[in-house]
């Protein structure tokens, strides 16, 4: 028994040390510490369907930096929760990778009410976060918040001079009652008088099952087209409705709707005049090869789908730009921590032109935390079950 | 101008027959299971979206005909609702409503998680059964998914009557519900007649999921809300009663429906949910069961 020990210690011994030689020199294989950056996406639940290929394309980028040397010999690590679409676990989430993950700025959400949950956390830690939606407002004092894509107020705009260059005067509205429909219905309502636009408006919740009546009560305006202020799956509700109710006029609604699921929830049912507010990523093989960002946009779309065997859109877009505006002013300051998320901020303030993958440019300023403008916006329509330029 | 506001008239009440009968259909799956156990099943809801889903499966993705598919379905969220019984309502020792109330809440909780394994987050929808494309009717327009819906709803009412009012089989299982020991005592298996209670609320679940995932579509964790509605109905009807789910689900569909054609769609669900109370203050058992049972 004793010799068997002895035995025992005589090997262990050594191995003990090979194993602590071994990790020592992984660690130092690795020379320069991590880089950690906070994912905090809607990857379950109501925002799923944007959430999902976000969180795919902010993991594509990370592969692309760390192949590359990562961040000057730094790697790029993510650290990624799901907030299941929930504002309450969306602050949690941003909480515990500030706290816990020690985070130098969180990516995400994508839903408005996600990301006015997760604000106050940014706000407090002072760590930058960079919202994915286009209906969070980012710009505000000593803001610490970055929202990307171009505002829903430019998409709603982008609607409206395609309405007018029509010659539509009368347009109905008909927003959801959480926070992307308010957007919606400020925006429409706001721009709408700018434009000396007619707007008549009725509200809908996500979770009803039959909206003909709002419909109904729509269609006694006598509108010429109708906008719905909702993403993702109620409004395959809404259109199917519209349908059978014999609507011809045209249909428009947010960007988030620019994708193949939605496509396939309205299959058979869709509205025949589908127009939606794109931005030229989507269209990118229509576009000149002269355009500045057609080569990003090139080898993005074919990344993504070299990776996931899925044509991105443009959510997965924003969310690429999102992670490499972010990773641009990382490779500025070197932060070590949330500590340093101060100098982030101040350093992605300063960060002008820089080409997006969606097809704009972003130029940021301590007032402009968004950093787009709508030229890079363009209506499309569906033909053939892909999306196309709008004549 | 009249007959616009006849077309809307009619366009609204047919809107609120069709959400309602959706939550008569879960109120009767509600009470199917109350009457025989009191259990107020939470996993209502879920046995709704697991019905769309295995038809939407079955059909869209195995190529069944669409009436095997609606019958399988409906069979087999019904073996799921008696396994539901079998694996979590009956091993336990001492049940208390309170901890078969929790258990029922933990299924629904399961159950969602397992459809989000099989289906994904992503959300599905069926074709309409009839391929035509819309029906008008005094100037109103609506789906022919609308006329299923509600015809669906009349033959289930009278399929229930007939069962509870014409068989041994329903005069035994109302038996179990008024008093579970004297029917056991009278040579009725309490314990079978639960089982059977089980799958028919999670069969009468999957038929309102299924009439419903043409006309909208389904999500794994859908059935929550309509659960939610579902119960509110029952409860509107009086708990329990089987004329009053169908009363209580078609008085909260047009109450929907109404007060966003009339008042303002963003009162709606406020408004539904105060006449609601209202009516519960004014009679507490709901609307179709008398005080003194």
């Amino acid at each position: 028994m004793g010799r068997i020990r002895t035995l025992r210690a005589v090997w262990i011994g050594p191995l003990c040390i090979l194993l602590v030689l071994c990790i020592v020199s992984v660690a130092s294989a690795q020379k320069k510490p991590a880089i950690k950056l906070g994912v905090n996406l809607d990857v379950t639940g109501y925002g799923a369907w944007l959430g999902e290929p976000e969180l795919r394309a902010v993991q594509l980028y990370a592969e692309q930096v760390n192949s590359k040397g990562g961040i000057d010999g730094h790697p790029l690590e993510l650290v990624v929760y799901d907030n299941e679409s929930n504002p309450e676990k969306s602050s949690g989430n941003a909480k515990k990778l500030v706290q816990r993950d020690k985070v130098t700025a969180v990516i995400g959400t994508v839903l408005t009410a996600t990301s006015n949950a997760a604000k106050s956390v940014a706000q407090e830690e002072k760590v930058v976060m960079y919202s994915l939606s286009a209906s969070y407002d980012p710009s505000y004092a000593d803001s610490y918040t970055f929202a990307t894509w171009v505002a829903s107020s430019g998409q709603v705009e982008t609607i409206y001079d395609y309405f007018v260059k029509k010659g539509i005067k009368r347009v109905a509205t008909l927003c959801a009652t959480d926070s992307t429909g308010q957007t919606w219905l400020d925006e429409t309502n706001k721009s709408g008088k700018k434009y000396g636009l007619e707007i008549t408006s009725e509200r809908f919740n996500v979770k009803d099952v039959d909206v003909t009546a709002q419909l109904a009560k729509l269609k006694a305006s006598n509108p010429q087209a109708l906008i719905v202020g909702v993403t993702g799956a109620p409004n395959a509700v809404v259109a199917k409705n519209f349908n059978q109710m014999g609507f011809k006029i045209p249909y428009s609604s947010t960007a988030g709707n620019i994708s193949e699921s939605f496509l396939k929830l309205v299959e058979g049912n869709e509205p025949e005049n589908l127009l939606l507010p794109g931005a030229y990523c989507i269209i990118w093989k229509e576009l000149p090869d002269s355009y500045p960002q057609k080569k990003l946009m090139k080898e993005f779309s074919e990344a993504f789908q070299k990776k996931f065997k899925k044509e991105p859109d443009i959510y997965a877009a924003v969310a690429y730009d999102a992670t490499r505006v972010t990773v641009e002013a990382m490779r500025q300051v070197k932060p070590e921590g949330p500590k340093d998320s101060p100098k982030l901020r101040d350093a992605i303030e300063k960060i002008k032109n820089y080409p997006a993958a969606y097809g704009g440019t972003y130029t940021f300023s301590k007032e402009d935390h968004r950093g787009t403008k709508k030229d890079a916006c363009v209506i499309v329509q569906v033909k053939g079950g892909k999306f196309v330029m709008a004549k | 101008m009249e007959s616009t506001h006849l077309s809307q008239a009619v366009q609204f009440i047919f809107a609120g027959l069709t959400s309602g009968s959706i939550y008569a259909l879960v109120a009767l799956g509600f009470n199917m299971i109350y009457n025989v156990t009191l259990v107020v099943n939470l996993a209502q809801g879920e046995f709704l979206m697991l019905g769309a889903m295995t038809m939407i499966s079955l059909y869209s993705g195995f190529k069944l005909p669409l009436p095997v598919a609606l019958v399988l379905s409906t069979l087999i969220v019904g073996c799921v609702g008696i396994l539901f019984d079998r694996f979590a309502i009956r091993p336990l020792k001492k049940p208390s409503i309170m901890l078969l109330i929790l258990l029922t809440l933990g299924g629904s909780t399961f159950l969602k998680g397992v459809a989000l394994l099989i289906w994904g987050k992503d959300p599905y929808t069926a074709p309409t059964f009839t391929k035509l494309k819309s029906i008008s009717f005094l100037g109103a327009s609506f789906s022919p998914q609308m006329l299923w819906i509600i015809g669906t709803l009349v033959v289930v009412s009278f399929v229930l009557w007939f069962f509870f009012e014409r068989t041994l089989l329903g005069k035994a299982m109302r038996a179990c519900a008024e008093n579970p020991r004297a029917a056991s005592l009278m040579g009725v298996n309490v314990k079978t007649f639960v089982m059977i209670s089980f799958f028919l609320g999670g069969a009468l679940g999957a038929v309102g999921g299924m009439l419903m995932a043409p006309v909208s579509f389904m999500v794994y964790d859908e059935g929550t809300m309509m659960g939610l509605k579902g119960f509110a109905s029952a409860v509107l009807g009086g708990i329990g009663s089987y004329p009053g789910a169908v009363v209580g689900g078609l008085v909260l569909g047009l109450l929907e429906s109404l007060s966003t054609g009339y008042v303002s769609s963003i009162f709606k669900d406020i408004l539904a949910f105060v006449v609601l109370l209202l009516i519960l203050v004014i009679k507490p058992t709901g609307l179709m069961k008398r005080s003194d049972e």
